[in-house]
């Protein structure tokens, strides 16, 4: 195996550097932000680990919660790797999770394990289908699918206010909530962990990192998304239909993100279908990814911040009455430094003179340009 | 570069500088004897409407003596965001408020998990009985009744109509009264219903407010909090447009107000905290009606004629006295436990 070139090092130091400058700006903002408003921010922090990592319990949610997040980001790295820029990720969470409910609700009587794996295939069929539509009317129809799919976002969200007033409604008080579901449908948890609040999800995110990581460089299709997105006519060149790539690439990302709605609702705590389940996984995914600078590995440690983020922001609230809105300035000042990370990084790079190029080893010796795509 | 790399240790240490000089929240005096109190709700604390009446009735009740409202939790409009924040104030409070219809589900995975706290849950019931909760509901939809007759009398085009946020059995009882109290006045009205799914949201208030204008509604009920800007706005650019307000009288917010169905959240929430405190709430269902005081139809200062005012009397004792029983819809579901009609 060849030893880490110098420049890649410097590469990877530098994208630590940053995450580490994301983090520590975020920080001081949220400190300042408390200071404001009279809550010492020794204080708060004390609660927000009470709330996210304090006890196995809260642990558990925090890593729990991180799982959906984790498959939304995914979902992204794919389709950025086969340069398609979709942001439907919201509705595809939520027609998954309306499918793995749908699916749910009829599994009282089907064995545990056949009834989790039904669940889970019905939530990443649904978010694929979902995506679906955005592949075809961008293949077929030249729509592009930045708009088609942030669009189908909000029809995604009225299907899901008829589906809960409508066919799967269950609540006897009319509410417009599904019935819980059944029991055999309920993603299994750690029983080490007090309030079963450790679902067994949570040992998808190495194993998908590491899978996805495998596809992208090991195989003929993970090389046809790169190439697709870092070349088309390259790609064409070398036998690759970047349109069918690019269909392919989004129906995945759809299904990973319908994995995650049906994480949300079968590996959390409130086992129903309700408005607002999606709880902003969608785009926060996106952000999981974009912070992690799309790295699938990285995209795990992402995760945990932001669902730590979430939960301990309602710990804040509770305990020290810190406005919940907080948790979502951070939540926006991440993203906003993330880009602007990149925008100093891309202006950094265009500014640094380029390295002297190696003398050729032999007179007659041809010098080759190796055009890196950032990972 | 150095420069910038200096300001980030500086950037950390200021704000934990600064945190030894400040106070801690969680340091602040409070009593050990006192009963503590925590608040949930999903919509902001400050919206004009159900959860502040809700949140003053318990301030009301707190003030009063022996309790302490430690915590509020609003905004918490997701289920899971609903749990966490109901099992930390559980954790640490006597009495928890859940306010909220949405919140049922949440009660209901929460409470058997801390049996040694009361939860009062507000506008919602739960599917099972629970030892530790009790639902607080009021029969809106007889409020709605009178409302409903009122504004089929002053109606011109005898089209009146209902503007809600989400559609759940506490919107859709104003609706359902409305339209049973209308055909008591006048057989001939139409009544209409909106759903905006959002009882803060002033643009999709408005809209649904000029789309029931179009088809001739000129009086329009409001069961919405700060969305109900929307539908002032609606009123004030047509003619002879009037508006409903629920829960109290708004009469200064807007000249087209008539009155409201007045719905004393603050009354019913201040009796029941007081009574939790006292160990003296049952657990089960509660429901507040017009004998209960905290029901009335109200009108504005000098908009109500005479024909009016015994039209809303007439109604009134007539519901309290059985002659009028209320259709399917006005009132909310009823468990199939405990039950109390007050």
């Amino acid at each position: 195996m060849t030893p880490p070139s110098a420049a890649a090092l410097r590469a990877l130091g530098l994208r630590l550097l940053t995450q580490l400058a994301v983090a520590l700006v975020t920080l001081l903002m949220a400190a300042l932000i408390l200071l404001a408003i009279g809550v010492s921010p020794t204080v708060a922090a004390d609660a927000f680990w009470a709330g996210t990592f304090g006890s196995p319990t809260n642990a558990g949610t925090t890593l729990t919660q991180a799982v959906p997040l984790f498959l939304v980001a995914l979902g992204w790295i794919v389709t950025d790797k086969a340069g398609r820029l979709q942001v439907g990720f919201p509705g595809q969470v939520v027609i998954g999770g309306c499918a793995a409910a749908a699916v749910g609700l009829q599994c009282e009587n089907v064995p545990a394990p056949l009834a989790v794996m039904l669940c889970a295939a019905a939530g990443m069929l649904g978010g694929a289908l979902w995506a679906g539509i955005v592949a075809w009317l961008w293949a077929s129809r030249g729509v592009l699918e930045i708009v088609s799919s942030l669009l189908l976002n909000l029809v995604a969200i009225q299907v899901l206010a008829w589906l809960v007033r409508g066919p799967l409604q269950g609540s006897l008080d009319q509410q417009p909530q599904s019935a819980d579901f059944p029991e055999s449908t309920r993603w299994p948890a750690f029983p080490s962990v007090p309030g079963l609040t450790l679902s067994y999800d949570v040992l998808l995110m190495p194993v998908l990192a590491v899978g996805l990581i495998v596809v992208l460089s090991r195989t003929s299709f993970g090389f046809s998304l790169r190439a697709s997105g870092g070349n088309v006519t390259a790609a064409r060149w070398q036998g690759i239909d970047p349109v069918r790539t690019g269909v392919r690439a989004i129906a995945l990302s759809g299904a990973f993100a319908g994995l995650a709605g049906a994480a949300l609702l079968f590996a959390g705590s409130a086992p129903w279908l309700s408005e607002g389940f999606e709880a902003g996984i969608g785009f926060n995914g996106i952000a999981v990814a974009l912070l992690a600078r799309n790295s699938p590995v990285g995209a795990m440690f992402t995760a945990v911040v932001f669902a730590s983020l979430n939960v301990g922001g309602t710990s804040l609230q509770s305990l020290l009455d810190v406005p919940s809105t907080l948790t979502s300035v951070l939540q926006g000042a991440v993203i906003v430094l993330v880009l602007v990370a990149a925008a100093v990084a891309v202006r950094r790079r265009s500014t640094t003179p380029p390295e002297p190029a190696p003398a050729p080893a032999e007179p007659s010796g041809r010098v080759t340009a190796a055009a890196g795509q950032g990972a | 570069m150095r420069i910038k790399l200096a300001a980030i240790p500086l950037a950390v240490t200021l704000p934990l500088s600064l945190a030894a000089c400040s106070g801690s929240s969680a340091d602040d005096a409070s009593s050990d004897d006192a009963i503590q109190v925590g608040f949930l709700a999903p919509a902001p604390r400050n919206d004009g409407g159900f959860t502040q009446y809700a949140l003053a009735g318990v301030e009301k009740a707190v003030e009063a003596g022996g309790m302490e409202l430690t915590s509020i939790v609003d905004n918490a409009a997701e289920s899971q965001e609903q749990i966490e924040g109901l099992q930390t104030l559980a954790a640490n409070n006597d009495i928890v408020v859940a306010d909220g219809a949405v919140l049922n589900k949440a009660v209901a995975v929460v409470a058997p998990k801390y049996p040694d706290t009361h939860f009062i849950l507000v506008a919602s019931d739960l599917e099972e009985y629970a030892e530790n909760v009790s639902s607080v509901t009021v029969a809106v939809g007889l409020d709605a009744l009178v409302a409903g007759a009122v504004a089929s009398m002053r109606s011109e085009s005898k089209k009146i109509g209902m503007i809600a946020g989400p559609e759940v059995p506490s919107s859709t009882a104003w609706y359902y009264g409305m339209k049973q109290g209308a055909a008591i006045e006048n057989p001939q009205t139409e009544v209409f219903q909106a759903y905006t799914n959002d009882y803060n949201d002033v643009g999709k208030a408005k809209q649904a407010a000029e789309a029931m204008i179009a088809n001739g509604a000129d009086q329009l009920l409001s069961d919405l909090d700060s969305g109900s800007e929307g539908i002032y706005q609606a009123a004030g650019a047509a003619e002879g447009i009037e508006v409903y307000n629920v829960f109290a009288l708004h009469c200064d917010e807007n000249p087209n107000i008539v009155g409201s169905g007045v719905v004393s959240w603050s009354d019913v929430l201040e009796s029941t905290v007081t009574e939790a405190a006292a160990d003296e709430l049952p657990a089960g269902a509660i429901s507040f009606g017009l004998k209960s005081g905290a029901l009335s139809f109200q009108f504005c200062e000098g908009k109500a004629s005479e024909e009016e005012i015994a039209l809303v009397e007439d109604i009134t004792g007539r519901i309290s006295d059985g002659s009028i029983t209320p259709e399917e819809g006005v009132l909310l579901p009823r468990p199939s436990y405990d039950f109390e009609q007050r």
